[in-house]
């Protein structure tokens, strides 16, 4: 066999398992992974069920593991088909676990979607920082905003709803982005008007 | 334990999970101490710290085992057994039952079921959604073993497989698969059993491959330096399920230098671990800004070493499958 043979199977002795089709199609996927999503790699709609997700994975399997080319071993065809395999199988261990699905889809619906189009794990620092930064701003993350709510918690338990009110509103004004102290406004609002006084 | 999702040809690992410390010589180990205390209580003598005697009562236990297993009942005797110094005889004469053998055997038999505990809620199943299960191993003979299978997943394990033989056709299989040139109907697809870590600062880990994704894979995540104008970073691999470094065996490591020299926080580098269908897993790091990178490839030893694989060759070269051909 002389070394001048081309990667497309054209003029090779080719066993019984591998296609030429199947081995342009290698080449045609490989090519376009780095624009494409999971879906899209997989071949699945955006609205997949659990089941079409295995369905699809299977049938690409079938055709595309890198074990059904271990009798053609050019290695710049071998590159490729690992690498189309790899992000296979990275499409299919992410939208077969719904919380990781769901948290990619907000990824590529997003305004970033060419650099979300690869999930990645939040770093367990990462984690333990964002619920850290959850709990602070239940209470506040100035201390003016923190005093005021503390005067706000205390007016709520004396049933005080207008100095609660009065409270919250203030503690808005140096957090506008709390998001916590917003629903507690609307909650305190709430059972101003149905408990009455102050 | 390993389950599988077996359809349309596809044998799709779903999980693994498993514990080292398990096995036949575990349950032979539990019947020599038990002939230790025996021993002691009969005759007032403490065998436990003599090799020559443990040997040998290992011997007799795995034999016991056996014919518990198929009589009930086992009879463990050696008149000469031991001598002491006054050149005094000491007989070993044991009865071992299947009761209390079984007694023995349930705190392994309990740790196994913790196992396949493991296994299943990584594939997100109840034991009652396995349609068949496969022994491996000649201890899994025993009548105990087989009726706690039964029990736990509600059916029998299946009894048309040689235990002793399941793992060789197995690979058999799959070596055929690997070199035939003709399409053989089935594929493995298979998982990494161990999640794949890098050590961080502080004595912790961040999990950059999961145990039982599907192999090949490659996963990414940036990093930052830790000091103000850190000129090198070392680049340790671990594997296991702890975020302590303390709790993970380390792989390998390498280092990573010569990238931009600035305050912490500001140099990224993306760490990139890949794990290639043999099991191989290469790790590397990429300074972003830059594009200066390095490597470094860790063998996943799962048993045989490569001097193990090529004498086990070398020793079959009149198998068309150790040349590498396949008819």
């Amino acid at each position: 066999m002389n070394d001048q043979t081309p990667p497309d199977g054209s003029g090779l002795d080719l066993p019984d398992n591998i296609s030429p089709e199947i081995l342009a199609a290698v080449e045609i996927k490989a090519a376009s992974l780095d624009e494409s999503d999971y879906f899209q790699i997989l071949e699945v709609p955006t609205d997949a069920d659990q089941h079409q997700i295995k369905d699809a994975y299977r049938a690409l399997a079938r055709d595309f593991h890198p074990d059904c080319f271990r009798n053609f071993p050019v290695p710049e065809f071998q590159a490729q088909a690992n690498k189309l395999f790899k992000r296979i199988n990275e499409a299919y261990f992410v939208l077969r676990d719904d919380a990781k699905r769901a948290q990619y889809v907000a990824g590529i619906t997003g305004p970033q979607r060419e650099k979300k189009l690869r999930w990645s794990d939040e770093s367990e620092a990462q984690k333990q920082a964002a619920k850290r930064r959850n709990t602070l701003e239940r209470m506040g993350t100035t201390s003016q905003g923190r005093d005021c709510y503390q005067l706000a918690l205390r007016a709520i338990e004396g049933k005080r709803w207008a100095e609660a009110v009065r409270q919250i509103k203030m503690a808005i004004l140096y957090e506008p982005q709390n998001e916590y102290f917003k629903e507690k406004l609307s909650e305190v609002e709430a059972a101003a008007k149905n408990g009455g006084n102050g | 334990m390993s389950i599988l999702e077996i359809r349309d040809g596809s044998f799709e690992v779903l999980s693994v999970a498993g514990d080292t410390y398990l096995g036949g010589d575990d349950l032979d180990d539990q019947i020599v101490q038990w002939l230790l205390r025996d021993f002691r209580k009969r005759h007032g003598i403490d065998l436990s710290g003599d090799r020559n005697v443990i040997l040998r009562l290992r011997e007799l236990a795995e034999a016991a085992k056996i014919e518990v297993g198929r009589n009930r009942i086992a009879r463990i005797r050696d008149d000469v057994f031991c001598r002491d110094q006054n050149g005094r005889v000491f007989p070993l004469d044991a009865t071992l039952t299947e009761a209390e053998f079984n007694k023995m055997a349930s705190a392994i038999i309990q740790k196994t079921f913790k196992v396949c505990d493991e296994a299943l809620q990584s594939a997100h199943l109840n034991p009652s959604e396995i349609d068949v299960v496969i022994l491996v191993g000649g201890p899994t003979r025993l009548p105990v073993i087989r009726q706690s299978v039964q029990h736990y997943f509600g059916i029998e394990p299946l009894s048309s497989v040689d235990p002793d033989k399941v793992v060789s056709i197995g690979a058999a299989l799959q070596a055929y698969a690997l070199t035939s040139r003709n399409s053989v109907g089935y594929r493995l697809l298979d998982v990494t059993p161990i999640t794949l870590r890098i050590g961080t600062v502080g004595g912790f880990t961040e999990k950059i491959i999961e145990r039982n994704t599907p192999i090949p894979i490659e996963q990414s995540k940036t990093f930052t330096t830790s000091r103000d104008f850190q000129e090198k970073v070392k680049l340790r691999v671990y594997q296991g399920e702890s975020n302590r470094v303390d709790e993970c065996e380390l792989l390998g490591e390498f280092e990573f230098s010569g990238f931009r020299v600035a305050p912490r926080g500001e140099v990224k580098i993306e760490v990139t671990f890949e794990i290639d269908s043999d099991g191989i897993v290469n790790v590397s790091a990429l300074e972003k800004a830059t594009g200066l990178k390095a490597s470094t490839t860790i063998q996943l030893s799962s048993g045989l070493s490569e001097a193990d694989i090529e004498a086990s060759r070398k020793n079959n070269m009149d198998l068309p499958v150790a040349m590498g051909e396949s008819r």
